[in-house]
């Protein structure tokens, strides 16, 4: 992989343009409430078909870029966050600017955002191909047990409860199964009826649960009007000494988002989150936090943006997206019939090497189009979602009949979107649904094949110190909440006793 | 404390996952096995499957016996929470929209796809809007040109629409 070459390449007026189109769009769709990232990479995706997969991977990782950093701008003006990744922006980006200081306050969101996105840009580059090298010598059982432990470590990590998380990432399972069985090549779970005999579509299955459902729940805010903004971007410009006092905060933040990047299916949101809590913790002054401080707006923008950087890491070297949205650059790839794994850096080293140019100068021109135009952006608050929802609606009903043309798909994506929106209403995370959708095939082939291999026996997995040691991480993180939750109702339950007895129980 | 609202949406998540995984396991009942395939094709739905309902099981004994479940996962949404005080979302809206988009879906067979966009577009644009004489003329411009817009750019992207 020639990175300068990649770098050379995509300055050329076609590529450049897909960046900057995608760059825009993705910040334009993070600013706007509802409709997040992840629906306009899915929404992009069959519109990527007749591009070359370098050409589809330019667009697509521009809008990732774009789509985590556009959240910002009406988190900061208006405290509705474009994205949720955006959330913990809004507690310290908001009071900052009714305060006064809004141009400051973008200022530091934007430039964190682009700081925190090329230290993980570096990561990216320096990590991945020694991390490649050695993906390379995992066989079938080890790649069964990676893609395990991914599955465990998104359900366990992904907040709220385990055994949701789990039954999302299963449920996604489930759902991936129906169809031509590649191992046997035997039809499997059509249930007698032949459009099912290849299953659902991948495509049609994304579309509704990242777009139709967040198109079906912004329908619930189709009558809501917002405030007007204070136009005024004095200060949107850091002084040197403004970075040179973050410089920590930075740092600290971008390691973070890195570190939750890397974890399978864990996205930007909680990368915000923990970096804000951390530098709150370490703080000298926490009870600035939240009253429009500096450091809060720096440590959440930094750990998104690096976040972006840290989730290609698995997603391009061993084939397991680190974030939802990651995941859907997954399925981009595997549409163009590109594996992601290992082998990437051999097979195809020109999509490698878009792929990190692009997240590199998208950063770049997220930073330039944000500053020139962030108060523009943000006054597409004001356009109606009566206008928007249904384009969108139609635009993902056009993306599902592109794919194969049956109304079938058209069906599937429907009846999708219904599911990815009673599941959020369940407070069931859809972040590991589509990971486990996108990795089951992948997991039952390795498992099939280790098996083929040892004449069915499971035995020799134990035997193999890699495949072993990653079933005994996925063991120990699927035991760990469970045990934690468990010793604190027992603590809840012994001071209960207490209270009502008067002495220990 | 899990609110009973929350628990009766846990219940039936569980449940709904119960009859997910019964389904697949009645669907890969006679699935043969390849002879050269010691694990065959429905072995691994099969174990997701029981998996699955073993899980759920749990999830809803831990509700039928009162102990509480975490909720509060990292929504992939906006935060309905994260937007202005005193705003009151309408899920009746959503509902619309599922219908509307159903009907869509139904009609275009029959209508093809400018026309079951065009009325699609108004029909739904007109619901969410606030029915103002000026939000109804913009709906109905944004239908007409959106729909025959879309169509047309869709068909010269050799793109096959109904």
């Amino acid at each position: 992989m020639d990175l300068g070459q990649a770098f050379l390449d995509l300055l050329a007026p076609g590529p450049l343009v897909l960046l900057l189109v995608g760059t825009l769009l993705g910040i334009v769709v993070g600013a706007l409430p509802g409709l997040t990232g992840g629906a306009l990479l899915a929404l992009s995706l069959p519109f990527t078909y007749r591009m070359t997969s370098v050409d589809g991977v330019i667009l697509m990782t521009s809008m990732y870029v774009g789509g985590i950093s556009g959240g910002l701008i009406t988190a900061t003006l208006m405290r509705i966050p474009g994205e949720p990744s955006a959330v913990v922006t809004t507690l310290d980006g908001f009071p900052m600017a009714r305060g006064g200081r809004p141009g400051r306050a973008l200022g530091l969101g934007i430039s964190a955002s682009l700081i925190g996105g090329a230290l993980s840009w570096l990561v990216l580059v320096l990590l991945s191909p020694s991390m490649a090298r050695l993906a390379l010598v995992f066989g079938p059982f080890e790649n069964f047990a990676l893609v395990l432990m991914a599955l465990v470590l998104i359900a366990t990590l992904s907040q709220g409860s385990v055994i949701k998380g789990l039954l999302a990432g299963l449920f996604g399972m489930l759902v991936s199964y129906p169809g031509i069985d590649e191992t046997s090549g035997q039809r499997r779970l059509n249930f007698g009826f032949d459009e099912m005999a290849g299953g659902f579509s991948t495509l049609a299955i994304i579309l509704g649960a990242f777009a139709i459902s967040q198109v079906f729940a912004d329908a619930m805010h189709a009558r809501q009007r917002f405030e007007s903004l204070d136009p005024s971007l004095r200060g949107i410009f850091l002084s040197p000494r403004d970075y040179l006092r973050q410089s920590w905060n930075i740092l600290r933040s971008s390691a973070i988002g890195v570190i939750i990047g890397i974890l399978p299916g864990v996205g930007a949101s909680i990368s915000s989150i923990v970096a804000y809590s951390t530098a709150r913790n370490m703080s000298k002054t926490p009870e600035k936090f939240g009253t429009g401080f500096d450091d809060g707006i720096v440590a959440a923008e930094t750990a998104n943006n690096a976040n972006t950087g840290g989730a290609l890491i698995p997603m391009i070297t061993l084939g397991i997206p680190g974030s939802p949205s990651a995941s859907i650059l997954l399925a981009a790839l595997l549409m163009h019939n590109i594996q992601p794994g290992p082998t990437l850096f051999t097979n195809a080293p020109q999509v490698v090497g878009a792929l990190m140019a692009t997240h590199l100068v998208a950063h770049v021109a997220m930073f330039a189009i944000m500053i020139a135009g962030c108060v523009l952006i943000a006054r597409l608050m004001y356009i109606p979602r009566a206008y928007v929802l249904p384009i969108v609606i139609v635009l993902c009903a056009i993306g599902a009949l592109a794919e194969n043309g049956r109304m079938f798909d058209l069906w599937t994506m429907i009846a999708f979107g219904a599911v990815g929106f009673l599941l959020e209403l369940c407070a069931v995370p859809l972040g590991p649904f589509v990971i486990g959708l996108l990795l089951a095939p992948l997991a039952e082939i390795q498992l099939r094949a280790g098996l083929m291999a040892t004449d069915g026996s499971l035995w020799p997995i134990l035997q193999r110190p890699v495949a072993c040691s990653l079933l005994a991480v996925s063991a120990a993180m699927f035991a760990w909440p469970l045990w934690r939750d468990w010793r604190r109702s027992a603590d809840a339950r012994a001071r209960l006793g207490t209270q009502t007895t008067g002495r220990p129980s | 404390m899990t609110s009973d609202r929350t628990a009766r949406r846990d219940a039936t998540f569980a449940i709904a996952m119960i009859a997910a995984g019964a389904l697949t396991i009645w669907g890969v009942r006679n699935q043969p096995r390849a002879p050269f395939d010691p694990v065959g094709a429905a072995a691994i739905p099969f174990w997701t499957a029981i998996a699955v309902i073993a899980l759920a099981s749990i999830l809803l004994a831990r509700i039928i016996l009162g102990h509480a479940t975490r909720g509060g996962a990292v929504s992939l949404f906006t935060s309905a929470d994260a937007i202005d005080d005193g705003y009151t979302v309408e899920p009746r809206y959503s509902l619309a929209a599922a219908l509307c988009t159903a009907a869509f879906a139904a009609a275009l067979p029959f209508a093809g796809f400018r026309l079951a966009s065009i009325g699609f577009m108004l029909v739904l644009g007109w619901l969410l809007s606030d029915r103002t004489p000026r939000a109804v003329a913009i709906v109905v411009a944004v239908a007409i040109l959106g729909g025959a817009g879309l169509d047309a750019g869709f068909r010269a992207l050799m793109i096959d629409l109904p």
